[in-house]
């Protein structure tokens, strides 16, 4: 689980430095040798999507969500670890509900062909279906997590 | 009566530690199922967020900014400073101030700018007498410099959820950035004047100086490329932060400054802020559509135009609300709670959104290192081992300097617009 969780992260950060590239691609194609290109756009916004969301689960890994911690960090590990269960229980019931409604928009795409209204012409499910599959994974990351962290509080 | 119960909710499950992505989109969530609206709009929103070409410069511009912290470009650029100006009074001080300006004119981020040049200005100063609350203060303070002179991810973020054009909020920073380095600087020279007399100033021979310009010149060549080219509309902001990644990746590769490893890293830092922000992002337009449903910010918008008739007034108010609550909370989730609330007033009091987004930017400046939570703080404790209470002492004529500042455009607005409408 670990692993997985560390190699989404490497392929989410390699996503970006891609990114990276190809605007500097478009950049020096559109300037240098006057011809932009009509993919860089799309295909950036569909990494990103990707890569965003692709590092969702590695970054609550590696406990980086931004939270105010102004009072959590005044308590003992005890009272942290009850503050941790109550954060739990909120990524869970929201995940849940982005996963299940995400999924909902994702599977119309998919239903319909709809596809995006641009040159490329790419279908809309495969960004779409980023969003529910990588909260899917931050669900499941959090679920083992709660269930550890109530073990926890109740053995202490 | 809703708006206080929902601002209250906000600010209870917030200070229980919940995560503030999923505060704002749980908050916004039960306020939908309360009134039958559809809960599709909440991975819809996701969606639109990562799809965004503009906000693509963030991870761009941080892209940037950690290749060059890695690179340990710091070093060059407080070298190249100082030997020009270690001979004045408060010589260091000054090469600190200046090099901060510099690297946060190829960054967009605080803690980039107060973490490179503090690593090598920090041991530098204390070396030659600088008192160490001063140093802490004005690293911690010189580093904010890195999101009001562009590029500056707050202010990507401020134009994103204030639908205003990136280009015109960077361009405006130009000329507060520049003030408040000015500020800066005087008080750095009347403090060791008349406070900390016992400094050494080094004069650099004619050869240093020639060494050390060398190696600092290709940091303001990449600057000047980064302003030159978003000023003249050669790219985007979000294209400048692509090109910027890339010189200098080039840069530091050729002068083999960066390892694989250190490029990894880089990239881990990016991914992991881009996400932290853009979940933040998402979760902050979803409460805004929710709350604007509920009337929300057109109540406040009402009650502050009923019975605060002045612009002054109302930019105190905010201000003093901004600087309250930047003591507990950092930056970007200032901006993002902040703006969906207040966004309806501004237009209501008919202020200009960007000259406003300046002020909000040096009011996030404070908060940024206003103990006991801001980012440069975390920085400076870690790399001068300094505790809470002597960066708060070393800060405080800072924040002061900065709130001064918010004056002086406040009475002087062109400070800030008169680079991107009026020349």
């Amino acid at each position: 689980m670990d692993k997985i969780i560390k190699y989404s992260g490497y392929l989410a950060s390699w996503l970006f430095i891609t990114i990276g590239f190809i605007v500097f691609y478009e950049v020096i194609m559109r300037y240098i040798f006057n011809s932009p290109t009509i993919w860089v756009e799309e295909i950036s916004r569909f990494l990103q999507i990707w890569a965003t969301y692709l590092a969702l689960t590695y970054s609550f890994h590696k406990k980086d969500f931004i939270r105010i911690t102004f009072i959590y960090d005044k308590l003992s590990s005890h009272g942290q670890k009850f503050l941790d269960i109550i954060s739990h229980i909120f990524i869970i019931f929201f995940s849940s509900v982005v996963v299940y409604y995400g999924w909902i928009i994702a599977k119309e795409s998919f239903d319909v062909n709809r596809t995006s209204s641009s040159m490329l012409d790419l279908p809309a499910f495969i960004s779409e279906v980023a969003i529910p599959l990588c909260f899917g994974f931050l669900l499941f990351r959090v679920i083992i997590e709660f269930i550890n962290t109530i073990y926890s509080f109740f053995k202490s | 009566m809703t708006a206080i119960l929902i601002l209250f909710a906000l600010f209870f499950i917030l200070f229980l530690g919940v995560p503030i992505a999923i505060t704002l989109g749980s908050i916004s969530l039960f306020l939908m199922l309360m009134s039958d609206i559809s809960p599709l709009m909440i991975p819809q929103t996701f969606y639109s967020v990562g799809d965004e070409f503009v906000l693509l410069s963030v991870p761009m511009f941080l892209m940037m900014s950690n290749i060059l912290l890695k690179a340990g470009i710091g070093e060059d650029l407080f070298n190249f400073a100082q030997s020009w100006v270690g001979h004045y009074t408060g010589g260091l001080a000054i090469a600190t101030v200046v090099s901060c300006a510099i690297f946060a004119a190829v960054s967009g981020s605080s803690v980039a700018t107060a973490a490179t040049i503090s690593t090598v200005a920090l041991p530098a100063m204390i070396q030659r007498g600088y008192h160490r609350n001063f140093t802490l203060g004005i690293l911690a303070a010189g580093g904010t410099l890195g999101i009001l002179i562009p590029p500056s991810i707050p202010m990507i973020v401020y134009a994103f959820v204030a639908e205003e054009s990136v280009l015109s909020m960077f361009l405006a920073g130009i000329g507060p950035g520049i003030m408040l380095s000015i500020f800066f600087i005087i008080f750095a020279v009347i403090y060791v004047k008349f406070f900390n007399k016992e400094v050494q100033n080094v004069r650099s021979s004619k050869e240093e100086r020639v060494i050390n310009t060398k190696k600092g010149l290709p940091i303001i060549v990449m600057a000047v490329l980064m302003l030159g080219g978003l000023y003249a509309g050669i790219y985007t902001p979000t294209e400048a932060g692509g090109v910027g990644f890339m010189i200098s990746l080039f840069y530091v590769v050729w002068k083999k400054r960066l390892d694989l490893k250190g490029f990894i890293d880089a990239g881990l830092d990016t991914m992991k802020t881009t996400v932290t922000v853009f979940i933040i992002i998402a979760g902050a337009k979803i409460f805004g559509k929710v709350i604007s449903l509920y009337r929300i910010p057109q109540d406040i918008s009402s009650f502050i135009v009923n019975n605060i008739d002045e612009k002054g007034m109302f930019i105190l108010v905010v201000c003093i609300t901004l600087l309250i609550l930047g003591f507990i909370m950092e930056t970007l989730s200032l901006i993002l709670i902040m703006m969906p609330i207040f966004a309806i007033s501004i237009k209501a009091m008919n202020i200009d959104i960007i000259w406003f987004g300046i002020i909000f930017t040096i009011m996030i400046e404070c908060a940024l290192i206003t103990p006991p939570v801001g980012l440069n703080i975390y920085v400076l404790q870690s790399i001068g081992n300094a505790n809470m209470s002597e960066i708060g002492k070393g800060v405080t004529p800072f924040v002061l300097i900065m709130l001064f500042a918010v004056l002086v455009i406040y009475f002087f607005p062109n400070i800030a617009l008169y680079i991107p409408f009026k020349l």
